[in-house]
Formats: C-alpha cells, sequence, structure tokens
C-alpha cells in the first residue's frame, strides 16, 4: 500500500470540514468515499464520510450493509487512519433538532404530530439543504474526527444549500412567517389578511390551512435555538478550517454547473480547495505518432491497409482463414481501431475543453480516470483515489 | 401489450399519447430525449409543447431564444416551449378557476406561496401536474412533453393528484384532482418515458425509480431509453482477431509494420471495448427490470459531443430507427 501523500491529500490535509459540490451524476458521492478513503489511507487522521444518499453499491463498496445515521467503521487493511461512514436521516435529524430548541416538550409534541411537520421533514427539498449543514455541525461539534467530508445533498442547484443557514434565520424572521400564523393568533387581526386567507382557504381547503397555521406558531418558538446554530453553521463554513472540492465530468452542461459553483463560492470568499474532474481518459494513450497512425487508417489509407494486410496474412499461415476473407477481417478491425481512438481522442478534446473552462489555476484540477466496471469494493475505491492525479 | 394494430410502429403509438413525461438521473440526458421525441412528433405534422420543468434554459439554448419563460413560445413551426413557473402556474389557476385577478408577482404573496407550496404537501407538484394536464385537457396542443424533474420528485408530481384528493378534506383543489387522475391513469392519453446511461448508478435509479412509478402512481410506463451507449465495436470474430492482435501473435508483426505508435490504438480499443462490456451489462439490467412490454430505444454516444440541437437531431433520428 501506498503510503505517501498523494497531492490532492497533501492539499486537503489542514482541513477539518471537506464540502464536495457539483451537478447531480457526475460521481459526487463516490468522489467524497474515495478521497474519505485516501485521508484515511494516507494520513493518521480519523476521517468521517458523511453522505445524504448514497447508492446501494456504494455502502457495500465500503463493506457496510446500509449506511445509518450512526456512524460506521470502515475497515481499510493497512490503513494508517481510520475511515468511518454516515448517512444523514433526514427524518431523524429533524426529529433531533426539535427536541433542542424546542422550549418544553408539549411544543415538541405539537410540532411533531402536525401533519404539515412530516411533509416538511421528509420532502421539503430546501430543508434537506438545511438538515445537511445542521447534520455536518453536529458532528463536528462532538469532535471526535479530525476530518468530515461531506457529500452534498442533491437539490435544484448546487449553490442552494451554501445559503440554507442563511435562508432559515431569514426566513424566521420574515413577515411571512407571521402571516402565517396570523389566524392562530387572533381571529381580529386575521381579519386584515381575509384576501389572503380566503384565497388559501379555497385552494387548500380551510382544515388544511389551519393545520399550516397552528405548525407554523409552534414552529416560531425554535427561533432563537435555529438562528444561533445557522449562524454557528455559516461561520464555520467561511472559516479556514473548510474548503470545497467540485467535481464535474467532461461535459459542457455538469461543468457549467461546476463553474458557477465555483463562482459563488468565491463570492462568498469560502474556501475553495480544488477541482476534480471524473471520467477522465488517460493522457498515456494518445501521442502524435497514434493521431497520425489512425488518421492514415481510417482516411487514405488503402496503401497502408494493404500493405499491414500482406503481412499479417504471411504471418499467420496456419490459421485456415482464406487470405482475401481475412483481409476483410483485419482491414474492418484495424479501421474500427483507428474509429475506437478517434473516438476517445474526441472525448478526450472535449475535457480538455472542459477544463480549460473552469475559473481556477490548472494546478488545483485533477483528474480521475474512467473506471472500468463500477466502484464494487474498497480496492476500487483506494485505486479511484489514488488516480485523482493533477492535471498539469 | 402494444396495440400495433392501430399504429404503423411504436413511434406512432408513443407519440399517439397527449402527455409524455421523460424522467431519469440528473445528467442522463432527459433535456436531449425529450426535445428530440418533441422533434419527432412535429415532423408528424402535430402541435407539441415542450416543457422544461426544471429550467436550466436549456431548450432555449437549443433553439437559439435567450428567455423562454411560462408563456410558450413557437421556436419552429408546430413547436412550442415553456418553462415551468410555478408560482405563474398558480396565478394562471387562480384566474381561471377562482377569477381572482392576481398580478404575475405579488412580493409578499409569492413569497408566501413559495413557502407554503414546498411545506405543503403536493402543493407544488399537483401546480406541475396541474398545468400540463389542463393543456392536455383544453386540447391546446396535440401532444405536450415534459422534460420533468428527477428520480424522486417526479413520483410525488405524477402521485400528486391521488394524494391532495385523499388529503385534503374539501376545497377547491380537491375538486380540481378527479379530472387530472383521469387524464394520467389513461394510458392512451399519458405514459412515462424513463431514460438512463448505461452506467451503473443511474441504471439502479431508473429500476427503482420504474418500481415507484408502478407501485406510488397511476401512470403507465411506456417508453425506456437508454441513452449515452458505448456500442461495442467487434463481432465474436474479430474479438478473437483483434485478441491476436494486442496480445497474441500478431502483435509483432503489427507494431512492424504500423511502428509503436499502433499501442495507442490498441490500448484506445481496449479500453473502449472494456467500457462497451460494462455498458452492455447495465443495458440488460435495465432492459430485465423494465420488462418486455415496454418499447425500449438505444441511443449510442456521441463522441466529444454533449450538447446541442445537433445532438438532439441525431438522438432523434436513431429513435426514429429504433421505434420503426
Amino acid at each position: 500500500m501506498r503510503t505517501n501523500e498523494s497531492s490532492l491529500v497533501s492539499l486537503l490535509s489542514d482541513l477539518e470540514i471537506i464540502l464536495i459540490g457539483g451537478a447531480g451524476g457526475v460521481g459526487k458521492t463516490t468522489t467524497s468515499a474515495a478521497l474519505g478513503v485516501a485521508l484515511a489511507t494516507q494520513t493518521p487522521k480519523k476521517v468521517l464520510v458523511l453522505t445524504i444518499d448514497p447508492a446501494k453499491r456504494l455502502a457495500s463498496a465500503m463493506g457496510i450493509d446500509e449506511l445509518t445515521h450512526l456512524p460506521q467503521e470502515v475497515e481499510i487493511p493497512g490503513a494508517r487512519g481510520k475511515l468511518f461512514a454516515a448517512m444523514v436521516d433526514m427524518k431523524a435529524s429533524w426529529d433531533e433538532m426539535v427536541v433542542r430548541y424546542s422550549p418544553d416538550s408539549e411544543t415538541v409534541r405539537k410540532i411533531v404530530s402536525n401533519p404539515i411537520y412530516e411533509s416538511i421533514s421528509t420532502r421539503f427539498v430546501q430543508s434537506h439543504d438545511y438538515i445537511a449543514i445542521e447534520a455536518l455541525y453536529e458532528f463536528y461539534e462532538r469532535g471526535e474526527y479530525d476530518v468530515i467530508v461531506v457529500d452534498t445533498p442533491p437539490s435544484r442547484n448546487a449553490i442552494d444549500f451554501l445559503d440554507a443557514p442563511k435562508n432559515m434565520e431569514e426566513f424566521f424572521a420574515s413577515k411571512l412567517l407571521r402571516w402565517l400564523t396570523i389566524p392562530r393568533k387572533s381571529k381580529l387581526v386575521a381579519s386584515a389578511f381575509r384576501p389572503f386567507y380566503l384565497v388559501a382557504e379555497r385552494i387548500l381547503g380551510s382544515a388544511f390551512v389551519e393545520d399550516i397555521s397552528e405548525f407554523f406558531f409552534d414552529f416560531q418558538q425554535l427561533y432563537e435555538g435555529f438562528v444561533a446554530r445557522a449562524r454557528l453553521v455559516t461561520a464555520l463554513v467561511s472559516s479556514d478550517k473548510a474548503g470545497f472540492v467540485v467535481v464535474t465530468i467532461p461535459e459542457e452542461i455538469p461543468t457549467t454547473e461546476a463553474i458557477y459553483f465555483i463562482s459563488e463560492v468565491t463570492r462568498r470568499n469560502f474556501n475553495l480547495l480544488a477541482a476534480v474532474m471524473n471520467r477522465s481518459l488517460p493522457e498515456m494513450i494518445f501521442s502524435r505518432g497514434s493521431d497520425e497512425l489512425a488518421n492514415r487508417l481510417s482516411d487514405e489509407s488503402q496503401d497502408v491497409l494493404i500493405k499491414t494486410l500482406d503481412a499479417i496474412g504471411f504471418a499467420s499461415p496456419e490459421r485456415e482463414v482464406e487470405i482475401a476473407s481475412m483481409s476483410q477481417l483485419a482491414s474492418r478491425v484495424l479501421i474500427e481501431m483507428a474509429n475506437s481512438y478517434e473516438g476517445l481522442k474526441n472525448q478526450k478534446v472535449m475535457e480538455e475543453i472542459q477544463i480549460s473552462r473552469l475559473p481556477l489555476d490548472d494546478s488545483l484540477v485533477y483528474t480521475s480516470t474512467q473506471q472500468e466496471g463500477d466502484v464494487a469494493s474498497i480496492d476500487s475505491l483506494i485505486k479511484l483515489a489514488l488516480n485523482m492525479s493533477p492535471y498539469r | 401489450m402494444n396495440d400495433l394494430t392501430r399504429f404503423n410502429n411504436e413511434l406512432e403509438e408513443v407519440l399517439s399519447k397527449r402527455l409524455i413525461f421523460v424522467t431519469g438521473k440528473g445528467g442522463v440526458g432527459k433535456t436531449t430525449i425529450a426535445t428530440a421525441l418533441a422533434l419527432l412528433a412535429v415532423q408528424k405534422g402535430k402541435k407539441v409543447l415542450l416543457c422544461e420543468v426544471e429550467p436550466k434554459g436549456e431548450i432555449g439554448r437549443y433553439f437559439g431564444v435567450k428567455r423562454v419563460g411560462f408563456e410558450p413560445i413557437e421556436v419552429q413551426k408546430g413547436l412550442y416551449v415553456m418553462e415551468m413557473d410555478t408560482e405563474r402556474a398558480l396565478s394562471e389557476y387562480l384566474r381561471i378557476y377562482l377569477r381572482v385577478p392576481i398580478p404575475t408577482r405579488v412580493g409578499p404573496l409569492a413569497k408566501a406561496f413559495d413557502f407554503v407550496s414546498n411545506a405543503a404537501p403536493g402543493v407544488r407538484e399537483i401546480l406541475v401536474v396541474g398545468k400540463l394536464c389542463y393543456d392536455v385537457r383544453q386540447s391546446n396542443y396535440d401532444i405536450v412533453i415534459a422534460d420533468s424533474s428527477a428520480t424522486g420528485h417526479v413520483v410525488s408530481q405524477l402521485a400528486s393528484p391521488q394524494g391532495v384528493n385523499e388529503l385534503f378534506g374539501v376545497g377547491l383543489v380537491k375538486d380540481q384532482t378527479k379530472w387530472m387522475i383521469d387524464i394520467l391513469k389513461d394510458p392512451d392519453q399519458s405514459g412515462i418515458c424513463l431514460v438512463s446511461t448505461a452506467e451503473e448508478t443511474p441504471v439502479e435509479e431508473a429500476v427503482e425509480l420504474a418500481q415507484r412509478i408502478r407501485s406510488e402512481t397511476q401512470v403507465r410506463l411506456t417508453l425506456g431509453v437508454i441513452n449515452k451507449i458505448i456500442p461495442k465495436i467487434f463481432s465474436d470474430t474479430e474479438e478473437v482477431f483483434f485478441t491476436d492482435m494486442s496480445h497474441g501473435s500478431l502483435r509483432d508483426t503489427l507494431e512492424r509494420e504500423l511502428g509503436g505508435a499502433v499501442k495507442g490504438l490498441l490500448d484506445a480499443t481496449l479500453l473502449w471495448e472494456s467500457l462497451a462490456r460494462s455498458n452492455q451489462e447495465n443495458v440488460t439490467k435495465f432492459k430485465d427490470a423494465l420488462g418486455e412490454s415496454i418499447s425500449m430505444i438505444e441511443v449510442p454516444m456521441v463522441p466529444g459531443v454533449s450538447v446541442g440541437i445537433g445532438l438532439v437531431r441525431e438522438v432523434a433520428e436513431t429513435i426514429e430507427v429504433e421505434l420503426a
């Protein structure tokens, strides 16, 4: 096992929190796991990988049946450090949060039993962003890990979760919340807002509007705890202790999203550490000589083909295939080889174009080569981690 | 299942529906597939509405339109595109059903709505589905194609009329759900097109999504698309011959004739073949999970191209051939 630090690991090794961002489908979760494995393998640290919604195979790749709320140790033979993995459980995190910030158990009971709570705590997309950050802070505060790698949640927009604490705080302070809770507070004042409620009741039904009002009235009592925590979380994420790694693939749309992510991270003065280009093609395949050869074989090349075919034909007299059909077969194979090379070469050019679009120094771009098959074991995660190499 | 007596081919059958939801994991090419289907429908002389449910401006870019909004724009003859906006859908709804004139964007109400619709089960979802169903019911278009939300979200959307119907005691929303359900559960009118790439995670998610669509919604899964497949290039005989070239008796001859540069070609071909093999396994997994009653389209990847109307047209041609 290689124990000297790779350059990406040394780049990350001063940090306590590493947030992995990027578009859906670029391999964020896998990259988070691979970085966690790399850190635990190459440094003596205790590492936690925190994910929102892992593919089942990924859990089993880490030797775990199912990821849960409780961190489980991942065995890595010969590692210098330790690796743990956990998944944020939306419902459980909401429950904990309500308990933590409620003034009394009666408030907890009322909030938790409201039908609105069920949908807020399990489906409210914006709340996923907040909960991810909240869960991160929770683990950080306990201080049991040296590094926490966070796989950011899939959201409408990769950047939403950066603003989650601020949005939560704004929501609590907003007129909106006062509006929503008016019917609960006073029937009299409510008359001023009649148009709003009339519309709401006609659309949604009055029972439902009552539930909403009730829910937010109780929910408001969590305000102080929430806001205090949201500020701490924001401070933590923007401190030197935390940094971002953005993941993309050699395609235009995910890279455009990565560029947006980078600009938003930079605009907020957060710490941008590196970009990882997944599904990169190995540089060593390509050379000018091979470019030319592929070109000759597929374009002008009857001469080259015929000459090669002759040579092959004479070289394998033991094959009981007629030279003519043999030549046909060989020429098809040679042309396909040239096509494969050129296809991958086009892909490589696309990759370079996408890398050049990223608004950060080339030295901060890491490539991770396309894997044969999928990530299926700790070994493949280690391989993936070692595979991440500086682009330039 | 496929009632081919009424149609010349599977493509006609698919495009005979009034409402198609295109869904799948992020990054698999939902927008490309939805747009390709729309182009094919236009080719058949249909009036088409193509809706980007989670607007990223992608479809606008295909047709060189800077700003696509909630109001459909005709980007070419017979093809109208729009971007979903739940706030606007709500005001349209209020205008039509309550005759409450509401300006398109009133600050606090919009914000209130934004939050409530996020919090309240099914409100945002039903507005999305409701808007699309409404255009079907009014026969504003021959076919409505929705470039829908990714995995998970789409189930809540499609299940929302039923859910809301059960959850809301009374109210206008409840009354409105019945006709939506009628449209959605009629397999002649509505269908889902499930898109995946031939990679493990998207296929896994697609298979899971197919199960949820079948158990939690009333909308029929009509079409499966495996996008960006790396195709296998060799027949078995060719494969044997290639192995002789790459690892066997012909390697030396090959290097002598073509020079050391041939190694690049051999490596590229080996990599291509290994990717194609794992792609093929995932294609099989996807097909097995969806079953034979569903039309299946395999779209090969175009190396070096990931976006643009050129790609969409190429994909449209593939679909036409595959469903012929």
